[in-house]
């Protein structure tokens, strides 16, 4: 049965991981420095490994989907981060993207489950 | 907490320089943050900030995220031929130092513990040789991005399925590694043992080599550069793997070079054994057979020459040949 999870653990992992990209696209409509968008995400049933958003946030800015500004005014200096207008239309398409994916997944799992009551 | 600046200097070194102190900047708040979430700021222990650095994870790990996309000395794409013709240099190495070890023995069988001395020193130093060659070969191959770019692809950019007799054998490529190899290690490290085997009763007496040494050892950079050509010929036939116009180009540069090379070491008279002569004289009271083995050295000597120059055009015309036939 071990074996099973692991599996399963390492398939959601992958799903997981492309899902990671457009949730956090998805809270920096407005300003958030890393920690608090764990924070938020986690609170929203989303949990993210600092060690996996913080290499993504610096990667996304890379590309040019995010902007970024350090705020020194604080005791302990933080750097925020915030859709770049690329960041906002590559996120309104992937969320039409991603809506067709989960209408369509929905339809093939329908569909299997039929399947299998139908053979019994 | 020097705990927490050995966990972000352990992620950051391997990083490039321009990214290290903004990274570490923003990992040192997040530590602090995620502190904070545990525990005030005056009641901090050890234990909190190892359960921190430990939900962080490896920073080896870490330090890959942000390294993005990996890089390689030998990547993927190469590793698995590199690996291939690593093992058939040294195989071939290993091979033709055994074979000059077994007739070292034989020809003088008396320094059996010298020969032996010699022999590990030769494949340690000859393995270390080919090692780093084929290392950087292959570095510079990865380097200049062998590998075609992703997304350039086209169905018609497919190479053919080689036939039969256009595929080439890895045997025939084994083969010419361990000849040249064991032709340059001759010449070489045992070029005395190359030369004329005077028997008496039965056992061998001595050799009168046909090559100076001293002299023959002036050309070594040379000889390198010759052995290291018939490699680079055979690995290039194992990494292409079958019989193309590409290849015969190459075979026929490089045989070019060789020749090129040959030419130029033979060209000068000291490379024989000047007492040759001399030598047999000594041995063969006979007129006649002095006469008949002078005729033969002295033709030799261009023969020698002439003769591996019909070689390497038999060589580059057999691989032109094999690419042209469909």
């Amino acid at each position: 049965m071990s074996d099973v999870n692991e599996i399963v653990d390492k398939l959601l992992q992958e799903v997981r991981r492309g899902t990671i990209t457009i949730g956090v696209l998805s809270q920096l409509e407005q300003p958030k420095y890393g920690y608090s968008l764990v924070a938020t995400m986690a609170e929203k049933g989303v949990q993210v490994d600092p060690g996996t958003l913080y290499p993504l946030l610096r990667r996304l800015e890379k590309q040019g989907l995010l902007q970024s500004e350090w705020d020194t005014n604080e005791a302990r200096p933080r750097k925020y981060y915030l859709l770049s207008p690329t960041g906002k239309e590559v996120y309104d398409k992937l969320t039409t993207e991603w809506r067709k994916i989960v209408t369509s997944m929905q339809v093939l799992m329908d569909e299997g489950g039929e399947v299998k009551n139908g053979n019994d | 907490m020097e705990m927490i600046e050995r966990y972000i200097y352990a992620v950051t070194h391997r990083l490039p320089q321009s990214q290290r102190e903004e990274i570490a900047k923003e990992l040192r708040g997040l530590i602090e943050d995620m502190l904070d979430e545990r525990v005030g700021q005056n009641d901090r222990t050890i234990y909190e900030v190892e359960s921190v650095l430990l939900e962080l994870g490896d920073p080896v790990s870490l330090s890959e995220q942000y390294g993005g996309s990996r890089r390689f000395l030998i990547g993927p794409y190469l590793y698995n031929q590199y690996i291939a013709i690593l093992k058939i240099v040294l195989m071939a190495l290993g091979i033709a130092m055994s074979v000059v070890l077994a007739i070292e023995i034989i020809a003088e069988p008396y320094s059996i513990y010298n020969h032996l001395v010699r022999f590990i020193s030769l494949v340690i130093n000859s393995s270390t040789t080919a090692f780093a060659w084929i290392t950087i070969g292959f570095a510079i191959a990865e380097y200049k991005g062998t590998r075609p770019k992703v997304g350039m692809w086209k169905p018609s950019d497919l190479a053919a399925v080689p036939k039969y007799q256009k595929e080439i054998k890895r045997r025939e490529a084994i083969t010419g590694i361990i000849f040249s190899i064991l032709f340059l290690v001759f010449i070489i490290f045992s070029n005395h043992l190359v030369g004329f085997y005077v028997f008496e009763d039965n056992e061998l007496d001595r050799i009168i080599p046909f090559f100076n040494s001293d002299v023959l050892s002036k050309y070594l950079p040379f000889i390198y550069i010759i052995l290291g050509l018939g490699v680079l010929k055979e690995g290039l036939k194992l990494v292409i793997g079958k019989w193309t116009k590409k290849l015969a180009t190459y075979n026929l540069l490089i045989n070019a070079v060789t020749l090129a090379l040959v030419a130029f070491i033979f060209s000068n008279d000291a490379v024989w054994n000047p007492y040759f002569m001399q030598d047999i004289a000594k041995i063969t009271p006979q007129h006649e057979a002095y006469e008949t083995i002078k005729t033969i050295w002295e033709n030799s000597r261009v023969s020698v020459v002439t003769i591996y120059i019909l070689i390497l055009i038999v060589d580059t015309v057999s691989v032109f040949y094999k690419s042209f036939k469909s």
